[in-house]
């Protein structure tokens, strides 16, 4: 799983994944809310033959739980060369952190790091 | 108790209403888990820094942006139901399938690697694949269009120069061939079963005569009427624009198909002798090496892709689609339908660079087939900072004549000019043979050595020299 490349550039101007790998961001609730997100959304795709959109789904859910939470604009800012012109920019901006964290989930499934009976 | 949620019965179709419900449900329960995130920080904000903002209100509407990406996500798997009263909600409907099935239009090939150069899923259904780029531009129509005419591997009938190259037996008088095809201004000359051709206009300026004209047929059918069959007719007009210039040993048909094209010849023909000839006058050399086993068609297309397009500025050619011909002429493989022999006509080739793929090869260079219509895409110099233009560009070899087809691409001026230089160069194929013999030797000989290999490109050279 990578980062769309329509967002890739937005997530190495802000640094998204040195973010998400900070000492303080929330890893355990996003992680969490992750599984929550994928339990929620197999209720609505019964088929679920493309795991390809389900990620998709989950990335924009928690582009919506970043944006609720606000630290990203704080972090936005902290990234002095960031240039927000607008809410579509900001849109792609969470989503492109959703992606961020989805990532480093998969990886801390992936190494055993992480599993759903958290 | 189970703290589950329950998991509905599976369902295909979905009312909006419901969809909309779902996603509202979705980005309630991703709010709530940001605002736990929240509470959960370990540092306090610190606004330390600048930031370059000419909205202070980018943080609103992020929700109906992400709300909007939640529901063509949902939506990809089932099927809303829209209500009949919401006009607007079925008009957006409308306006995304419209953009997917322009998008369809792409082969399937380029449909995946662009989805792939975007950074999106390839894998699946074309009309997903499709969905998945469309989100990519926020289903804008300009930037699809834009998407679609850069990427399009053949030109699109509605956006593409398309002249058929009439050769014809004589350098004609301009002067004179003006004044007898103006006598027959207004008048039908009957061309064919219920087929007629009527001249509207004759100009003759600039050194070219100009010839505007009209095909009018009728498809005849049986109807019903009061009880009893009956004859019915339908007509239907084409106009057809004919151009002659000075000097020039070809008659060119603009925008009109084959059929129409060869009535209107034939009609032009009768009344001025202009002297069209039904069959093209390939050039025909005997070539003592690997070359001479190529059939007159391929060497005639090879010539005009790999000697003469750089000499229109056009470079990096990438082979679409190649169309060879397996019976030795329309009228052999007429009289094998008649014999009822099951035969084959023609092989249709795609993909890309298809002159470095091992079959394309083997019919060319060792069974001497006859490269009949190639599409292939060029990049021409657009004169500006060394920008490069991509132009879908069409040739293909008919009984009698040319027909030379340039997609308008980004830049329809410049395709324009590349259209008219391409077309004085094929006419030079034609009346000249080969221009670089030398040269498309060499292309011969990697053609056939290919054809023999075992292994198949790692890379498309064959055109590069």
């Amino acid at each position: 799983m990578r980062i769309p490349a329509h967002l890739q550039q937005i997530s190495q101007e802000l640094a998204l994944r040195s973010w998400v790998r900070s000492s303080s961001f929330p890893r355990e609730t996003y992680f969490a809310s992750v599984d929550i997100f994928k339990a929620r959304i197999a209720i609505h795709q019964p088929d679920g033959d493309d795991p390809a959109d389900s990620y998709e789904l989950v990335a924009a859910m928690i582009g919506a739980a970043v944006n609720a939470e606000g630290a990203l604009l704080t972090h936005a800012l902290k990234n002095a060369t960031c240039n927000i012109d607008g809410p579509d920019r900001w849109s792609r901006i969470c989503l492109a952190a959703g992606w961020a964290v989805l990532q480093s989930y998969e990886h801390a499934c992936n190494n055993g790091e992480w599993n759903h009976e958290h | 108790m189970s703290t589950e949620p329950q998991k509905p019965e599976p369902r295909e179709v979905l009312t909006a209403e419901e969809l909309w419900g779902q996603v509202e449900d979705l980005l309630e329960i991703a709010v709530q888990r940001g605002l736990e995130a929240a509470s959960q920080r370990t540092r306090p904000v610190r606004h330390t820094q600048r930031v370059l903002t000419t909205n202070p209100q980018v943080t609103e509407g992020v929700d109906d942006f992400i709300r909007e990406e939640m529901r063509q996500l949902l939506e990809a798997d089932i099927l809303p139901v829209g209500d009949n009263d919401d006009e607007g909600m079925f008009e957006e409907e409308v306006h995304r399938e419209i953009i997917k099935k322009a998008l369809v239009s792409l082969k399937s090939e380029t449909l995946r690697n662009l989805a792939q150069e975007l950074g999106v899923d390839k894998r699946g259904k074309v009309e997903h694949v499709a969905e998945r780029i469309a989100r990519v531009y926020r289903f804008d129509q300009h930037s699809i269009a834009d998407l679609i005419v850069e990427h399009a591997d053949e030109p699109e009938p509605a956006r593409r120069f398309l002249d058929r190259l009439f050769p014809i037996a004589t350098l004609p008088s301009l002067q004179s061939l003006c004044e007898e095809l103006r006598w027959a201004m207004g008048r039908y000359v009957r061309v064919g079963l219920a087929r007629w051709f009527a001249i509207q206009a004759v100009e003759l300026s600039d050194s070219t005569l100009r010839i505007e004209g009209m095909i009018r047929s009728y498809k005849a059918f049986v109807t019903q009427e009061d009880d009893k069959p009956t004859l019915g007719s339908s007509v239907s007009e084409v106009p057809v624009a004919v151009a002659i210039h000075q000097d020039h040993r070809f008659v060119h048909v603009e925008r009109a198909d084959a059929s129409a094209a060869r009535s209107c010849l034939r009609a032009l023909n009768a009344i001025s002798k202009l002297g069209y000839q039904d069959s093209l006058p390939l050039p025909s050399p005997s070539f003592p090496d690997d070359l001479g086993i190529f059939d007159p068609h391929t060497v005639l297309i090879l010539d005009a892709i790999y000697n003469r397009l750089p000499h229109a500025d056009a470079h990096k050619p990438n082979l679409t689609v190649a169309k060879f011909r397996m019976q030795p002429g329309e009228d052999d493989a007429q009289e094998l339908e008649e014999e009822e022999r099951p035969s084959l006509r023609a092989v249709r080739f795609e993909g890309r660079h298809l002159l470095d793929s091992v079959p394309a090869c083997q019919l060319i260079a060792l069974e001497g087939r006859a490269l009949v219509d190639l599409s292939l895409v060029v990049g021409v110099d657009s004169g500006q900072d060394g920008e490069e233009v991509r132009l879908p560009i069409r040739l293909s070899i008919e009984r009698d004549h040319l027909a030379v087809m340039t997609g308008y691409g980004l830049r329809p001026k410049l395709a324009e000019n590349f259209h008219e230089t391409f077309i004085r160069l094929l006419e030079r194929a034609v009346i000249d043979g080969v221009l670089d013999r030398h040269r498309l030797g060499s292309l011969a000989r990697r053609i056939h050595s290919f054809a023999v290999a075992e292994e198949p490109a790692d890379r498309p050279r064959m055109l590069e020299q």
